[in-house]
């Protein structure tokens, strides 16, 4: 009993980081009220994300205490959720310099406030090891992001995109919730370690495969996986970019990174037929890989058909969302690559190569008017050189061509696939069937490019220097072009983190 | 005079090997990052800046063959290991697996006969390209020679690469640069002639990609399974490497699999069923670069369409590329299927393609589509000479890559100055030039007649040792080819005739004798290379023959034992 006294006592040691966000927003939202130069909330926003990776890297010493009752805790720290937290909290920094000069004074305190808040919640989804303070995580990214996206853009379009969001992602939590409560319904428990332990002695039990297609669907929202992916295009085009770059990268990070744990954590133990020996988790992951092969395919078409760059960007992020769940449906077993380990390789290349995309067209604006539609782009490569090298980086990567950390991530998704145990022929279909894909997306990233340098320029646009978001936007680039050259680098990371670990 | 004494005992032929390679291909490299930062404040350097970076690669490019052609000789001991080559230098990526079962991926850097010649060829043509971009490109020039510099050093790089990954991703690199070249630069289709180039090619190589990545990975399985593991090698226990993706690693498994899988059928079917969709993966993605008829209507537009420059490094170098895959990837990697029914594929449409061509170049009134329809005949006879699988079809195809990119490079820059000058690239507008630009004139008989394949010229040799090398395998298919050398004189004949000679006729603007001048200073310098090497590679090919000898006797030799065991 001493145990899982203490357990409960200093799990809230476990997520300081997040508490340490979660108070520097606290503490945004009432000084909120005062009149301070817009900068300073920024400042604080990064600050309080520096203090908080800084005690993540210091985290290495509360591992694996001796004490520690994993059954008995809220959260719980391993080797790849250390990694996971690093990505968001290196999202949520290159998110904050993005918006640094794009949101009017009046509302900044509170911009920035929901932007930490944000990226606490993503870290306590990727920290949880309890069905509610997963849902806890999850409640605090969506209401956060609610606020972020209407903050951003305040004119009808904006109003419409973030009415669009608020109905379906509410909806989302609905489905999310419903299967979490049907996964309760069977198992009577929320602890990871206690379901699992009951998944056991449970046997064949239908709801525990109807709850995790609900949770899958709950979350795939967040991914914006066909067939949950309306929303996108829409929101897309609808909000301010900054708030389309927010969309594009942390769901899917927080969405991934959750879909993995409910997965190998509660579902992997389940088994659906014990006659015929079916495991609830190779279920689960047949629907996902229908799901990746359905989100590959309609991004691309989709993308192909637009004009306006939000929407072609919104419907490739559903088409990398399919690129990822390949990663995901290749599990663990592969024989080279793990799917999972290629799957959080890709999630740090996505990040990178969308900031870089999403804040250079950030930088293409007259005043307070931003391009819009592809044309708007003509002869980019004349008016801003720079600012068209950074997007062509960006893009040649959402492309996967070299020499860019994207090609990388598609080498590896392909292997993991490819190489995936025995009895699993549907997955080397879905390798190739990604190889496919990636042809057909080149069409349209390269119709971008090509928009860009070959054309002759429309528009003049501002050479007005935002520094921060340049420092963001060349962040993502140069990680991109560097990363190709020593893949080491990061691959070392993801591989060590999932074989257990810790530290770069 | 004591430190030059001690440097000269220090520094090895492979270190002199090693800083001309890292010359040839840097040098363009940084030539181009020096202008995309320069450029931006200082525009007038640009020019200049290119100017020395060609020619520092240029000389890196002579310095790696004259450093390599001694080692080339003791290559011979090694003749019956494939693809033994003198590594430069490694890198490594990644490591994949887990516990002991890991693979590594590395970077590996190499340089053997054939990529020797290559890699200086590429130098020579990136010299003329520049010098004759000079006067010719006048706008943006900032980003052109930023892009001609980057295709250069690409496709070096490429020629140096020992390890499938970064063989390929060198050779989609070049895409990049050649699409904004024909993209910007070009005609007056060029965004349509961009993009269809760009779309062919990169459709071929990407499926090219799956089946590479599907081959190392299914490779290293099969490799697994036959025990092939643990080998015993020159006497003692040799582990084998786990680079998976360095091609000589590859090559040398492929044989072992080949010659081991004689006595087991199991491991027989699944080997040769492997080759079988690595074949066509591969097939499809280097017949599109090559191009090989039927896969070759992108190549007429792209040409017609680019800027001079581009026309004589796609011609030149990139074209290249897709032999040179052939020759690097398809043979060694799919031993089996090249000696069986594989080569007979690509001798067949290797002769397709020569006649075809041919035929279609003599129907041409556009000389510039006329020479670039020749270049589809003349990449033929380079792929029927590799198909030949002999030494002596491998030696000319080779010296075909090199011969090939002198003299239609040479004819490139030729139809480009031609159309500077008068704005017309059709021979019903032009007649008897000779009177008119008489230096012009003698360069383009002396590049057409190379390229008719007459005695004493460069491809006389060339063409004449492939068909010879297809004369042990297939008669007929060799007399077809023939054919090919006597269209080629008729349709070139015929150009010359009507372009170079004659009663002078020009449109009408240039009709006085003294409205066009004849070649620059800088297009004669430009010329002149090439044209020296057509003759000097006519009358002694043993220069170039002695260097690509011990790789293609390997590769030869495995290919002849292979067909006795079976």
């Amino acid at each position: 009993m001493d145990g899982i006294y203490r357990t409960i006592i200093d799990s809230w040691k476990l997520i300081l980081p997040e508490l340490t966000l979660l108070s520097a927003s606290a503490a945004m939202f009432v000084g909120s009220l005062l009149r301070v130069p817009r900068t300073v909330w920024p400042l604080v926003s990064l600050g309080a994300i520096t203090c908080g990776m800084l005690l993540w890297v210091g985290e290495h010493g509360w591992l694996a205490k001796d004490e520690f009752i994993p059954s008995a805790s809220l959260f719980i720290t391993d080797p790849w959720r250390w990694l996971g937290r690093g990505i968001v909290y290196a999202t949520g920094s290159l998110l904050v310099l993005s918006a640094w000069q794009q949101v009017s004074a009046a509302y900044a305190g509170e911009y920035f406030a929901c932007l930490t808040s944000l990226v606490a919640g993503a870290g306590l989804v990727v920290a949880a090891n309890d069905l509610v303070s997963l849902f806890l995580g999850l409640e605090i990214v969506s209401l956060s992001t609610y606020v972020v996206l209407y903050i951003s853009r305040r004119d009808l379009s904006g109003l419409e995109a973030t009415i669009k969001y608020f109905l379906l992602s509410i909806f989302s939590s609905a489905i999310f919730l419903f299967g979490v409560s049907l996964l309760y319904l069977a198992v009577g428990r929320t602890n990871y370690l206690q379901i699992r332990l009951q998944l056991q002695d449970l046997g064949n039990n239908p709801l525990v495969l109807v709850s995790g297609l609900f949770v899958i669907g709950g979350l795939g929202f967040r991914l914006a996986a066909v067939p949950f992916h309306f929303y996108a295009p829409e929101v897309f085009a609808g909000t301010h970019p900054i708030g389309a770059a927010l969309l594009a990268v942390m769901p899917k990070v927080v969405g991934f990174l959750a879909i993995y744990q409910v997965l190998t954590e509660i579902y992997a133990a389940a088994v659906a037929t014990v006659a015929l020996n079916i495991q609830v988790s190779s279920l689960l992951l047949l629907t996902i890989s229908v799901l990746a092969g359905a989100s590959m395919l309609l991004g691309n078409l989709g993308a192909l058909q637009q004009d306006n760059i939000y929407r072609l960007l919104a419907y490739s992020s559903i088409a990398h969302t399919g690129y990822m769940l390949v990663g995901l449906a290749a599990g663990a077993k592969g024989q080279l690559v793990a799917g999972e380990q290629a799957l959080v390789f890709y999630l740090g290349a996505y990040v990178l190569m969308s900031v870089g995309v999403f804040v250079g067209l950030l930088c293409v604006r007259q005043g307070e008017k931003l391009a819009e539609y592809i044309d708007e782009l003509s002869g980019l490569a004349r008016s801003r050189p720079m600012l068209a090298l950074c997007l062509a980086v960006g893009l040649l990567s959402l492309t996967g061509l070299p020499p860019t950390l994207g090609f990388w991530g598609k080498v590896l998704l392909f292997l993991a696939a490819w190489n995936a145990p025995e009895g699993q022929p549907t997955l080397r279909y879905l390798a190739v069937f990604l190889a496919v894909n990636a042809a057909i997306g080149a069409w349209y990233y390269l119709r971008v490019i090509g928009v860009m340098y070959l054309r002759q320029p429309v528009r003049s646009y501002d050479r007005a220097v935002d520094i921060p978001a340049w420092l963001a936007c060349g962040i993502g680039t140069v990680a991109t072009l560097v990363l190709f050259f020593v893949p080491g680098l990061w691959w070392g990371t993801v591989a060590r983190a999932f074989s257990g670990t810790v530290g770069p | 005079m004591d430190l030059v004494e001690s440097l000269r005992n220090k520094l090895t032929l492979v270190d002199g090997l090693r800083i001309a390679a890292l010359l040839a291909c840097v040098a363009p490299l940084a030539g181009s990052v020096i202008i995309a930062v320069l450029g931006w404040w200082q525009e007038r350097f640009v020019k200049s800046v290119a100017l020395i970076a060609v020619i520092l690669s240029f000389l890196g490019g002579c310095g790696v063959l004259g450093f390599y052609s001694p080692m080339a000789e003791t290559k011979r001991i090694y003749a019956n290991r494939p693809m033994e080559s003198v590594i430069l230098a490694r890198e490594e990526l990644m490591i994949l697996g887990r516990d002991q079962d890991t693979v590594r991926i590395e970077a590996l850097w190499g340089l053997d006969g054939i990529s020797a010649v290559l890699v200086w060829l590429t130098s020579l043509l990136t010299l003329s390209s520049v010098l004759i971009s000079m006067r010719s490109i006048r706008e943006r020039i900032q980003e052109y020679y930023m892009l001609l510099l980057l295709l250069a050093g690409g496709a070096m790089l490429v020629f140096l690469a020992f390890d499938v990954i970064f063989l390929y991703i060198f050779f989609e690199l070049t895409l990049v640069p050649m699409f904004f070249l024909i993209g910007i630069w070009g005609g007056p289709e060029r965004r349509y002639a961009a993009r269809k180039f760009l779309i062919y090619t990169l459709a071929g190589s990407l499926i090219g990609l799956v089946a590479l990545v599907a081959y190392v990975v299914q490779v290293r399985e099969l490799r697994q399974a036959a025990r092939l593991d643990v080998t015993v090698s020159r006497g003692k226990l040799e582990r084998p490497s786990d680079r998976i993706t360095a091609l000589p690693d590859l090559a040398e498994t492929a044989a072992r699999l080949s010659r081991s899988s004689e006595q087991d059928s199991e491991l027989r079917e699944k080997w040769e069923r492997l080759q079988k969709w690595t074949f066509w993966g591969l097939f499809l993605a280097f017949a599109i670069k090559v191009p090989l008829v039927p896969w070759h209507t992108w190549l007429p537009l792209a040409h017609v369409e680019a800027p001079t420059a581009g026309s004589v490094f796609l011609a030149g170098v990139l074209l290249k590329l897709g032999t040179y895959g052939f020759l690097r990837l398809v043979f060694p990697l799919l031993p089996d299927i090249v000696t069986g029914w594989g080569g007979s594929l690509l001798a067949v449409l290797a002769v397709l393609g020569i006649v075809y061509g041919s035929l279609c170049a003599a129907a041409q009134k556009d000389i510039k589509r006329l020479v670039a329809y020749s270049s589809i005949a003349h990449m033929g006879f380079c792929m029927l000479g590799m198909a030949s699988l002999n030494t002596i079809g491998l030696a000319g195809s080779v010296l075909e890559m090199i011969n090939h990119g002198l003299y239609t490079g040479g004819l490139f820059m030729l139809v480009g100055a031609i159309y500077e000058r008068y704005h017309t690239r059709s021979m019903l507008d032009l007649g008897g030039l000779a009177k008119r630009l008489p230096v012009w004139a003698f360069f383009m008989v002396g590049m057409s007649l190379a390229s008719i394949a007459l005695p004493g010229l460069n491809g006389f040799v060339s063409e004449t040792l492939c068909l010879a090398g297809m004369f042990y395998k297939s008669i007929t298919l060799s007399v077809l080819g023939a054919f090919g050398i006597v269209l080629g004189a008729w349709y070139m004949m015929t150009m010359l005739r009507q372009v170079v000679f004659g009663p002078v006729r020009v449109p009408v603007r240039y009709q006085e004798e003294d409205a066009i001048q004849d070649l620059d200073m800088y297009e004669w310098m430009a010329l002149a290379l090439p044209m020296a090497l057509c003759l000097a590679l006519g009358l002694y090919p043993k220069a170039l023959l002695d260097i690509i000898h011990p790789d293609l006797e390997g590769m030869a030799n495995l290919y002849q034992m292979l067909r006795r065991g079976g």
